[in-house]
C-alpha cells in the first residue's frame, strides 16, 4: 500500500508555531528593512508579536479540535511520552518535564510580581481630543471669499480676476506657508514633512511623518491649527503618555500664518486634509 | 380549564401587568417633570442612589435593559421568518422552532419592560435636569412610545397564544408576527431617536441652548437612521447567538437522542441567524462611524483615533471571535455530515485566511511600544506594519472574513450532496430566478459604477484633478458586472461551479487585493472617497453572496445525498463555542454601547447640555471592562433564570422538553403541518402518525 506520508499533527503544529515566531521575530524586520531602505532590521514590538502568537496558538487549537481524530492524533505523542515508568533516559525526561511544569508556573509568578526596571509598554492615543473651540474653525484661505481675494489682488497687483485670481491666491498662500514651514518647522519635521528634519534625530519620539496616510490626512485642518497653537503643552490629560516635543506656537504666528503653514503641510506631504464630511 | 391553561393565563397577567406598570409609571413620572419645565425650579441637577455614582447606576441598568431589548426585538424578526419558511415549505420543524423562540421571547418581554421602568425611574430620579430637557423635547414621543408598548405587548401575546389555534390560518398568523415586528421596529426607532438627539441635536438656539424645533426634527437627527440600521442588524445577530446558547445548554442537558437532535438543529439555525445578522453589521457600523464623524470631527477623532481607539481594538477581538467561532462551529459540524470529509482539506486554508485577516483586523496603527522599541523604530509607528492599522486594511480584511465565512457555509451546505440535476435540464423557473438575481446584481453594480465614473470631485469637496481616482473603483464594478454575465453563462452550460469560483475569485481580488491597497492612496489624496470605496467593496461582496448562493441552490437541486445529517452527533465542546459566541456578542453590545455613549464626553446632549456631575469623565478601559462584565453576568443570569422559568411551565404543561413527541429529524419534511393532533393539508393524518412517518420533531403543545 502506497499511502502518502505526512508530518504527524503534533509535530506539524509545533513546526507551525516555530515558523510563525521566526517570521515575525526575524524575517518581517528584515523585509521591512528592505522595503523602507534602512540599514538595520526594523523589529516588531513584543506586544504585537505576542498578539500574533496568541492568534497562532488559537489557530492550532482550532485546527486540531475540528475533528476528534485529529485531536486524538495530536494528543498521542503527549500521552505516549507521559505514560510510562521512571527509569531510563525517557523516564528521566518524563520526570524532568513534569517537574518543569511547577517550575514554569513559579517563574511566571515571580517574573510578574518581582520588581523590575524594564520599561513599560505604553499604549498611546493617536489623536487626542481636540478642544471644542477649535473644532468648528474653518481655514479662510482654503476657499477664500471674493473680498479676501480682491484685497490680495490689490496688494500684489496680480493681473487676473475670478477663478484665476482665486487659484493664484491659494497658490500664493501655500508658497508663503512653505516659506514659513522651512524656517520654523523644517528643523524637526523635515523639508518634505516626513519627520526627518535634522533636529528630529535628537528627539526620543520623532515627529510624525505627514506623508503617512494615517497622520494628517485623517484629521481636519482645525486639528493642525490646535496642535500648532498649543503644542505638547496643550495636550489633554487622557492622551498621556504623549512624548511630544512640539512647541506651543501660540501668538508667535498670526492666525492667517498658521493656516498658511497648514496648507503647506498638506502640500509638501502630498496629502489632502480630511473634509468635515457632509451629513448623509 | 386545565392546569396548563391556568399556568398560561397566569403568565399572561404577570407579563401584562409588568407592561402596564411600566407604561403607567412612565406617564406618572413624565407629568411632574414636564410641569417642572414649565416654571418649577429643579433644585437638584444630580442625585445619587445609596451612595453609588449615578452614572454607574444608569450605565448598568440601561445596558442590561438594552440587552434584553435587543433580544426581544431581534427574536421576532427571525421567528416570523422561520414560521413563514415552515408555512411555505410545510416543514414543521421550522414552525416548532419559531414557536420555541417566541416562547423565550414572551418570558423575556416582561423582564425587558420591568427593566425599562427601572431605567426610567433611575433617569428621572438621578438626572432630573437632563430628563427635564429631554421631556421638554420628547414628551409627545413618550406617550406614543407607551401606547406602542401596549400595542406590541398585545400583539406579542396574541401571536404567542394563538399559535395553535391559528394553525388553520397560518399565513394570517405570520402576518400577526409581521405586525409584531412593525411595532417593535417603531418602538426601537423612537428609543433610538433619544440617543440620536443626545449625540447630534438639531434645532438648538445657539444663545439659550433651548430646543426650538418640532418633535419630528428632534426624532430625525442625522444619526437616527445609522443607529436604527446598526441596532436592527445587531439585534438579529444578538438574538441568534442568544438562541444558540440556549440550544447549546439544552443540548448539553438533553437526556434523549431526540432532544439532542432537536437542540443540535436549533443551535445550527441560531448560529446561521447570528452570522446572517453579523455579515452586514461591519458596513452598517462603518456608515454610522462616518456619520458620527460628519456630525462632529471631535467625536469622530475620539472614536477611531482618540480616547476610544483602544476600545475599538477590543471590539475587533470580539468581532473576530464571533466570525472565527461561527466558522469553527460549522467545521466541527461537518463531522456529522456524511460526505463532508471531501471538504475537510479546505478547512485549514479557510482557517489560515481567517486568522491572517483577524491578525490584520486587530493590529493597531499606533503600536504598543516600550521606549527601547520606540528608539529602535525611531517613532511610534512601524514603517510597514503601520499600514495594517489603517481603515483601508480593515475594510479589506473584514470583507475577506465575511466571504470566507460564506465559503464555509457553502461547503457545509453541500457536505452530504452529490451533484444535482444539470442546470440546463432544470425548469424555466430556475432560469428566470437566476437571471432575475443576475439582473439585480447588474443593477446595483452598474448603478454605482456609473455614479462613480461620472462623479464630480466637487461633490466630495475634492479638486477636479482627483477625478481619476474615481475610475479604478468604477472599473472594478464594471469588471464585476462582466463576471455576473460570465458566471450565469457558465451556469447555463452546466459549469456553475466554475462560474461560482470565477465570480468569487474576481470579487476577492478586487475587494481585498486591489481596493484594499488602493485605499491607502485614497486615504491620503482623496479621503472623502474612502466611504465610496467601502461601499464599492460592500456592494461587490453582497453580490458575491447573492449570486453565488443562488447558483448553489440550483447546482444541488434534486441532488442525491451521501446520507442524512446526523443531528445530535456533535461533540460537547462544539456547544461551548455557541455559549462563547453568546458571551462575545453580549460583551460586544456592552462595549459598543460604552463607545457610542462615551463619545459625547462631558455632554449629556452634545454641545447643548453639559454634564457637570462629578462623573463627567471618560472611564478607563479597565473600568469599562469591569462594568460590561458585570452587565454580562447580570444579563446572562437573569436570562437563564427566565428561561428556567419557561422550562418549569413546560414541564408542568406537558412534561419533559418535548421528548415524548420528539423524533429524530432525518431531512426536510415536505408534508402537511400537524396541528394539535390534526394534520392540516391534503392528508388528514394525525400529528403522531405524521411525525413518526416523516421523522418530524414535535414539541409539546398542551391544549
Amino acid at each position: 500500500m502506497n499511502e502518502k506520508r505526512r508530518v504527524p499533527i503534533f509535530w506539524g503544529c509545533v513546526a507551525t508555531l516555530v515558523v510563525v515566531y521566526i517570521v515575525f521575530k526575524f524575517i518581517a524586520p528584515i523585509i521591512s528593512m528592505w522595503i523602507v531602505g534602512k540599514s538595520v532590521p526594523l523589529p516588531l514590538p513584543n506586544a504585537l508579536i505576542m498578539i500574533y502568537m496568541i492568534l497562532a496558538i488559537v489557530g492550532v487549537a482550532i485546527f486540531i479540535s475540528t475533528s476528534e481524530d485529529k485531536m486524538e492524533e495530536f494528543l498521542q505523542p503527549i500521552l505516549g511520552f507521559f505514560r510510562g515508568g521512571q527509569s531510563g533516559i525517557l523516564g528521566m525526561l518524563r520526570m524532568g518535564a513534569l517537574a518543569a511544569v511547577p517550575v514554569l508556573i513559579g517563574w511566571m509568578v515571580y517574573s510578574s510580581t518581582a520588581p523590575s526596571v524594564k520599561p513599560l509598554t505604553a499604549i498611546r492615543v493617536q489623536h487626542p481630543t481636540i478642544p471644542g473651540k477649535f473644532e468648528k474653525m474653518v481655514n479662510p484661505l482654503r476657499d477664500p471669499s471674493d473680498e479676501r481675494v480682491q484685497k490680495w489682488v490689490a496688494e500684489t497687483g496680480f493681473q487676473g480676476a475670478g477663478p484665476q485670481a482665486k487659484t493664484a491666491f491659494v497658490d500664493a498662500m501655500i508658497a508663503e506657508g512653505r516659506g514659513l514651514f522651512q524656517v520654523n518647522c523644517r528643523p524637526c519635521h523635515g523639508s518634505r514633512a516626513n519627520g526627518n528634519g535634522p533636529m528630529s534625530w535628537g528627539l526620543r519620539l520623532r515627529p510624525a511623518d505627514f506623508t503617512d496616510p494615517g497622520t494628517i490626512a485623517t484629521v481636519v485642518e482645525p486639528y493642525l491649527f490646535w496642535r500648532i497653537t498649543e503644542g505638547a503643552f496643550g495636550l489633554p490629560q487622557e492622551s498621556t503618555p504623549w512624548d511630544s516635543a512640539m512647541p506651543a506656537w501660540g501668538d508667535e504666528f498670526s492666525e492667517e500664518d498658521k493656516w498658511k503653514i497648514i496648507m503647506a503641510d498638506y502640500d509638501l506631504s502630498g496629502a489632502e486634509p480630511r473634509m468635515p464630511e457632509k451629513i448623509h | 380549564m386545565n392546569y396548563a391553561q391556568g399556568v398560561r393565563k397566569e403568565g399572561w397577567w404577570r407579563s401584562s401587568a409588568a407592561t402596564f406598570l411600566w407604561a403607567l409609571l412612565l406617564a406618572l413620572i413624565a407629568v411632574p417633570v414636564l410641569a417642572a419645565t414649565d416654571g418649577t425650579v429643579i433644585r437638584d441637577e444630580y442625585r445619587t442612589f445609596m451612595g453609588i455614582g449615578s452614572r454607574q447606576v444608569i450605565w448598568f441598568v440601561a445596558e442590561v435593559h438594552l440587552m434584553f431589548g435587543a433580544f426581544v426585538l431581534g427574536v421576532p424578526i427571525f421567528a416570523v421568518t422561520l414560521e413563514a419558511i415552515g408555512a411555505k415549505t410545510k416543514d414543521v420543524r421550522y414552525d416548532n422552532l419559531a414557536h420555541e423562540f417566541v416562547k423565550l421571547l414572551s418570558a423575556a418581554f416582561s423582564t425587558t419592560a420591568a427593566l425599562g421602568g427601572l431605567l426610567a425611574f433611575s433617569l428621572f430620579g438621578l438626572y432630573p435636569k437632563f430628563m427635564a430637557y429631554m421631556s421638554n423635547v420628547f414628551h409627545d414621543v413618550f406617550y406614543v412610545y407607551a401606547l406602542l408598548f401596549f400595542a406590541e405587548s398585545f400583539t406579542l401575546y396574541l401571536y404567542y397564544y394563538t399559535w395553535d389555534t391559528m394553525q388553520k390560518h397560518k399565513w394570517a398568523h405570520v402576518w400577526l408576527g409581521v405586525l409584531l415586528n412593525v411595532w417593535g421596529i417603531i418602538l426601537m426607532g423612537l428609543a433610538n431617536s433619544w440617543a440620536g438627539f443626545m449625540m447630534s441635536p438639531v434645532a438648538i438656539d445657539p444663545e439659550t441652548n433651548a430646543f426650538t424645533g418640532t418633535v419630528s426634527q428632534a426624532i430625525q437627527t442625522p444619526l437616527w437612521h445609522p443607529i436604527n440600521v446598526h441596532r436592527l442588524l445587531g439585534n438579529i445577530a444578538f438574538g441568534g447567538f442568544i438562541g444558540g446558547a440556549y440550544a447549546a445548554v439544552r443540548y448539553l442537558g438533553a437526556e434523549t437522542e431526540k432532544d439532542k437532535a432537536h437542540y443540535d438543529w436549533m443551535g445550527y439555525i441560531s448560529n446561521f441567524i447570528g452570522v446572517a445578522g453579523l455579515i452586514p453589521l461591519p458596513f452598517a457600523g462603518y456608515w454610522m462611524g462616518r456619520e458620527v464623524y460628519s456630525v462632529s470631527s471631535v467625536m469622530g477623532n475620539n472614536m477611531m483615533g482618540g480616547a476610544f481607539s483602544w476600545t475599538f481594538i477590543l471590539q475587533a477581538v470580539l468581532v473576530g471571535t464571533l466570525f472565527i467561532g461561527s466558522n469553527y462551529y460549522l467545521w466541527v459540524g461537518m463531522g456529522r455530515i456524511p460526505g463532508a470529509e471531501r471538504y475537510k482539506g479546505s478547512i485549514k486554508f479557510i482557517e489560515a485566511i481567517l486568522l491572517i485577516c483577524f491578525g490584520i483586523w486587530l493590529t493597531p496603527h499606533n503600536l504598543p511600544l516600550n521606549p527601547e522599541e520606540q528608539l529602535l523604530l525611531g517613532g511610534q509607528y512601524h514603517p510597514t506594519f503601520k499600514f495594517l492599522g489603517l481603515m483601508s486594511a480593515k475594510n479589506a480584511v473584514i470583507n475577506f472574513i465575511i466571504l470566507s465565512t460564506f465559503f464555509s457555509f457553502l461547503l457545509y451546505r453541500r457536505g452530504n450532496k452529490h451533484d444535482g440535476i444539470p442546470f440546463s435540464r432544470q425548469g424555466s423557473k430556475a432560469k428566470i430566478v437566476l437571471c432575475s438575481v443576475g439582473a439585480i446584481c447588474l443593477l446595483v453594480l452598474g448603478w454605482y459604477g456609473n455614479f462613480l465614473y461620472h462623479a464630480d470631485p466637487a461633490m466630495f469637496d475634492l479638486p477636479a484633478d482627483r477625478a481619476k481616482y474615481f475610475k479604478v473603483p468604477a472599473g472594478l464594478l464594471f469588471l464585476q458586472m462582466a463576471m455576473v454575465v460570465v458566471a450565469i453563462g457558465l451556469t447555463f452550460i452546466n459549469k456553475g461551479k466554475l462560474g461560482q469560483a470565477l465570480y468569487l475569485g474576481v470579487g476577492v481580488f478586487s475587494i481585498v487585493f486591489v481596493l484594499g491597497v488602493y485605499g491607502f492612496t485614497i486615504m491620503k489624496v482623496a479621503n472623502p472617497l474612502l466611504r465610496n470605496i467601502a461601499f464599492t467593496q460592500w456592494s461587490m461582496m453582497m453580490t458575491c453572496l447573492l449570486l453565488v448562493s443562488t447558483i448553489d441552490v440550483y447546482l444541488f437541486a434534486g441532488a442525491k445525498e451521501y446520507g442524512d445529517i446526523q443531528w445530535g452527533k456533535m461533540p460537547a465542546y462544539s456547544q461551548y463555542i455557541l455559549i462563547l459566541l453568546c458571551m462575545a456578542i453580549v460583551l460586544n453590545i456592552g462595549l459598543m454601547g460604552f463607545i457610542r455613549s462615551g463619545l459625547r464626553e462631558d455632554w449629556h446632549i452634545y454641545g447643548v447640555l453639559r454634564d457637570t456631575s462629578p462623573w463627567a469623565f471618560t472611564p478607563t478601559n479597565a473600568t469599562m471592562a469591569k462594568m460590561v462584565s458585570a452587565c454580562l453576568v447580570a444579563f446572562l443570569g437573569i436570562v437563564s433564570f427566565v428561561f428556567w422559568l419557561t422550562g418549569l411551565s413546560k414541564h408542568e404543561e406537558g412534561g419533559g422538553s418535548g421528548a415524548e413527541e420528539t423524533h429524530v429529524v432525518k431531512g426536510p419534511v415536505k408534508g402537511p403541518i400537524p396541528v394539535a393532533g390534526i394534520a392540516v393539508g391534503a392528508h388528514h393524518r394525525s400529528a403522531d402518525n405524521l411525525s413518526q412517518g416523516l421523522g418530524v420533531h414535535r414539541s409539546d403543545r398542551g391544549m
